[in-house]
């Protein structure tokens, strides 16, 4: 009875997300379809206004429509995760696979230097390094990039750690298949649903991290839209118009949620599948 | 045909950084040699050092001492082109059956893996070598689309004996094969080794802790214990000669399966 | 004989729902326990050997259900207990070994910190007292060191080992029935007669009844009073166990007996090695199971309505052709 509950609590879970999702998807694609407004459009008399038929959700303090700014940022915020996250996962996967199936002293090179990146806070890495680099959504991709690869390789790491002693990697071997084959074939196919599980699990929190930097002016530049740089735009008119902070917020948070349930949803359903 | 000269293996336990590191020696200078055509049984209990000698055969080990020499030729200091070239008359069978095929792909391409290595089929010819293989183990035709979870223990165990019968080796090492088998179909797999034995030239290293299982398939028996060969035979027949304690306690040890013997009257207690 | 059974099973029946349909996983079994006795239970895998004991426990998996039938542990019914009533019956009444130790145990917690655990759920005592009963039942064992033993972990010792403390941890509590799946197939030849040993001294002891079950002739040979077969689900023969081995009369039996090896030379006749896979017992008939794999079947076997049939004393077969 438990195991039924679960499974339909989470289908119904997976519906949800992945229709919010799928609906984020296409604000992010075609946004000029979707935006009753341009975006950067500054027009000082309306500025601050309530929402109309003209602007659904209002206006900002230079007179832009809030829901264009919303829509186009969905396409700087999801996009930009999305950026990091593969970018990340091109250095992480073909690292990670290598340090873990090579072994010997790869292996403890490479720990050792995990162990090192590890040791500061992410965020303050990252921070240290949109420093040395400047501000900017190229050197915050890059940023970011450099310091999460680390982390996601030695998970990596550490499945084709399991997989590795598996007895038909030993067979392969006897049988003469070439190392690149045998990752190919066998360790890759059987550590890859994981990896995708940990991305989608992650990203949510990519995008949080993003909004993060953006809200203290290191990530994207005026005027492009962004929901973290929309929040500290709005700072100064908290108490006038509230809502000007409100549904970037709101963006954000249902973003992340999405994602997060996503993931976990697809962790079970793989796991059911094992058993 | 198969020469093993005072192999030395050591593993490293933990790794403390300061002072020196624990050890354990899995195989202390074990030297044997097996001949063409011969089915030798290596028994002991576990712990000792059994597999790890038939992992460094493999090359799956590299051993810290000692020497491996294969038809002729010493494995450690061939080259790479060489060493494959070897290494497709050495296969294996594990003990395991269920974990040593992968689980995403069909019987036909785990079974044609090594072709797929050693030589150059079309499609055609190589389903058809496999549908051969999987007839000579006993199994239909039909199996070469199936996944290995449509089977049972002792299919998947045939289904990993025809990937090493594939590339017609000359020796292949059995790591505790039919171990995890039930009793019948372990006669089976047994029975079917001993006709594969003869159809196509080969030598088995038997390694197993059942001395039932090594005494019903092996000409030749040694005995390990604690990373040494303590007793060799060379006639199956003379299996009550025994003389070692350790060989002595693993031929008394064996359950016989006749009421009576051992049972009630003969139990100590 | 003449004793009271304290276990009887009668007319079991479990089936186990899959995604495939309904497997009729257990059929008409029935046997008694009796205080001292060993009872065997022998059959392959599949053969619905584990799913009997688990119904004995009333720990069926979900999916599984007792369809039919009645298990009398001191003349009450085990099957209308309460989860409350059967976890005090559990460990201290009707114990079991396991096929595994290693999983039977929490990786991270000594010896002692299982066994004391184990004996104050059970009983009322202090942690002294029942560190002092450790001691004495893992001596009993014939274990060494048991006040070391007791501190250590249990990935230290060998599967022998841990497979007697798994002994001795159960019977501390004293139990009347002890059920034993598998308890020698995980470990080396050596360590498995030692074992066989304990559990032929327990019953002897503390008349304990047993069920040992086993894949392996040799095991029951050896320890066994009273024997079945098990195939596809159902007990194809019953039968004392030198009866058994000596006259059998189903003919899966005799196929079994055939495939002994023991220490005898292998002939050079090979028996034919077509592989033949176990019975598909989902959505299955009241028909013979060994039917497939039958060499003396014939027409009259697929109409014959399954029965077990006595054909001497104490000596129960369910086969048509059974001499």
């Amino acid at each position: 009875m438990k195991n039924v509950k679960r499974k339909l609590l989470s289908h119904k879970l997976m519906m949800i997300s992945s229709m919010i999702i799928f609906i984020m998807t296409l604000l992010a694609l075609f946004p000029p379809f979707l935006a009753p407004n341009d975006p950067n459009l500054i027009d000082i008399t309306h500025k601050l206004q309530g929402s109309s038929s003209k602007f659904p959700l209002g206006t900002d303090h230079l007179g832009r429509c809030i829901l264009s700014r919303l829509i186009y940022g969905t396409r700087t915020s999801l996009g930009t995760a999305f950026l990091v996250m593969g970018l990340t996962m091109m250095i992480s996967i073909p690292l990670g696979i290598y340090a873990g199936f090579r072994g010997g002293w790869v292996d403890y090179l490479f720990m050792r230097m995990c162990d090192i990146l590890m040791a500061f806070p992410s965020l303050l890495l990252s921070l240290a390094l949109i420093g040395i680099l400047g501000p900017g959504l190229g050197n915050l991709i890059l940023a970011m990039v450099l310091v999460h690869w680390v982390f996601y390789a030695r998970v990596i790491r550490g499945m084709v750690l399991s997989v590795k002693e598996q007895n038909f990697i030993l067979a392969a071997k006897v049988c003469g298949t070439p190392r690149l084959v045998i990752v190919i074939k066998h360790i890759l196919p059987a550590i890859i649903s994981q990896v995708v599980v940990l991305v989608f699990m992650d990203i949510g929190g990519v995008v949080l991290a993003i909004s993060s930097f953006s809200f203290l002016g290191f990530g994207i530049q005026p005027p492009g839209a962004e929901w973290g740089m929309m929040i500290n735009d709005s700072k100064p008119f908290f108490r006038n118009a509230p809502s000007l902070m409100l549904y970037p917020g709101m963006m954000i948070l249902i973003v992340v949620v999405a994602f997060n349930l996503f993931g976990e949803a697809l962790r079970d359903a793989l796991d059911l599948r094992r058993e | 045909m198969l020469e093993l000269k005072g192999i030395k293996k050591t593993y490293l336990l933990g790794n403390s950084v300061w002072g020196k590191r624990k050890t354990v020696e899995a195989v202390k200078n074990v030297s044997l040699t097996l001949e063409e055509r011969v089915c030798l049984g290596l028994v002991g209990k576990s712990g000792s050092g059994k597999s790890t000698l038939g992992k460094i055969i493999l090359g799956l080990e590299k051993p810290d001492q000692g020497e491996v020499w294969f038809q002729g030729k010493n494995l450690s200091n061939l080259k790479a082109k060489e060493l494959k070239e070897l290494r497709r008359n050495l296969q294996v069978v594990f003990q395991d059956c269920y974990s040593s095929v992968n689980p995403r792909l069909t019987i036909g391409e785990i079974i044609a893996e090594p072709l797929r290595n050693y030589e150059r089929l079309t499609s055609v010819q190589e389903k058809k070598k496999v549908q051969e293989l999987l007839e000579i183990v006993g199994l239909c035709t039909e199996d070469i689309h199936k996944y290995p979870y449509q089977f049972s223990g002792g299919q998947l165990q045939r289904i990993n004996i025809a990937r090493a019968i594939a590339l017609k080796p000359k020796l292949i090492i059995f790591d505790e094969a039919v171990s995890a088998l039930d009793v019948l179909v372990q006669v089976q797999i047994l029975n079917l080794l001993a006709q594969l034995k003869e159809e196509f030239h080969l030598s088995y290293l038997f390694i197993s802790h059942d001395l039932q299982a090594v005494n019903y398939i092996a000409d030749r028996l040694a005995v390990m214990y604690n990373g040494e060969i303590v007793e060799w035979l060379d006639d199956m027949e003379q299996l009550e000669r025994l003389e070692h304690p350790v060989s002595k306690k693993l031929l008394s040890s064996v359950l016989l399966p006749y009421p009576g013997h051992g049972s009630d009257t003969k139990m100590i207690y | 004989m003449g004793q009271q059974p304290i276990l009887t099973v009668n007319n079991l029946n479990i089936d186990v729902s899959t995604p495939y349909g309904v497997t009729r996983t257990v059929r008409d079994v029935s046997f008694k326990i009796e205080a001292g006795k060993v009872f065997g239970l022998v059959g392959e895998s599949g053969s619905g050997k584990t799913m009997t004991c688990m119904s004995l426990l009333n720990l069926l998996p979900d999916e599984a259900k007792v369809v039919k039938g009645s298990i009398q542990f001191r003349n009450k019914d085990i099957l209308n207990y309460s989860e409350e009533d059967m976890r005090k019956v559990r460990g201290s009444e009707i114990a079991t070994i396991m096929q595994n130790p290693m999983t039977a145990f929490n990786p991270v917690r000594t010896i002692g910190r299982h066994f004391i655990e184990t004996l104050r759920t059970h009983l009322p005592i202090t942690k002294h007292q029942a560190r002092e009963m450790a001691v004495a039942y893992l001596e009993k064992m014939d274990l060494p060191y048991p006040k070391n033993l007791l501190k250590q972990y249990p990935f230290q010792l060998s599967g022998g080992m841990l497979q007697r403390v798994m002994i001795a941890i159960t019977m501390s509590l004293n139990p009347s029935i002890l059920i034993a799946d598998e308890p020698t197939t995980a470990l080396d030849a050596t360590n498995q007669l030692q074992i066989l040993k304990q559990l032929n001294w327990l019953r002897k002891e503390y008349d304990t009844g047993i069920l040992l079950v086993s894949h392996d002739l040799g095991v029951i040979a050896q320890l066994a009073d009273e024997v079945a077969v098990m195939y596809g689900g159902y007990i194809v023969e019953k039968a004392p166990v030198f009866k058994l081995f000596n006259r059998p009369m189903h003919p899966y039996t005799r196929v079994l007996l055939e495939s002994r090896i023991g220490l005898t030379r292998r002939k050079t006749k090979i028996v034919k090695h077509i592989s033949v896979p176990p019975p598909n017992l989902i959505n299955r008939e009241n028909t013979c199971p060994f039917l497939e794999r039958c060499e003396d079947a014939d027409h009259t076997c697929s109409s014959y309505n399954l029965e077990l049939k006595e054909y001497e004393k104490d000596h129960l077969v369910r086969c048509l052709k059974s001499r």
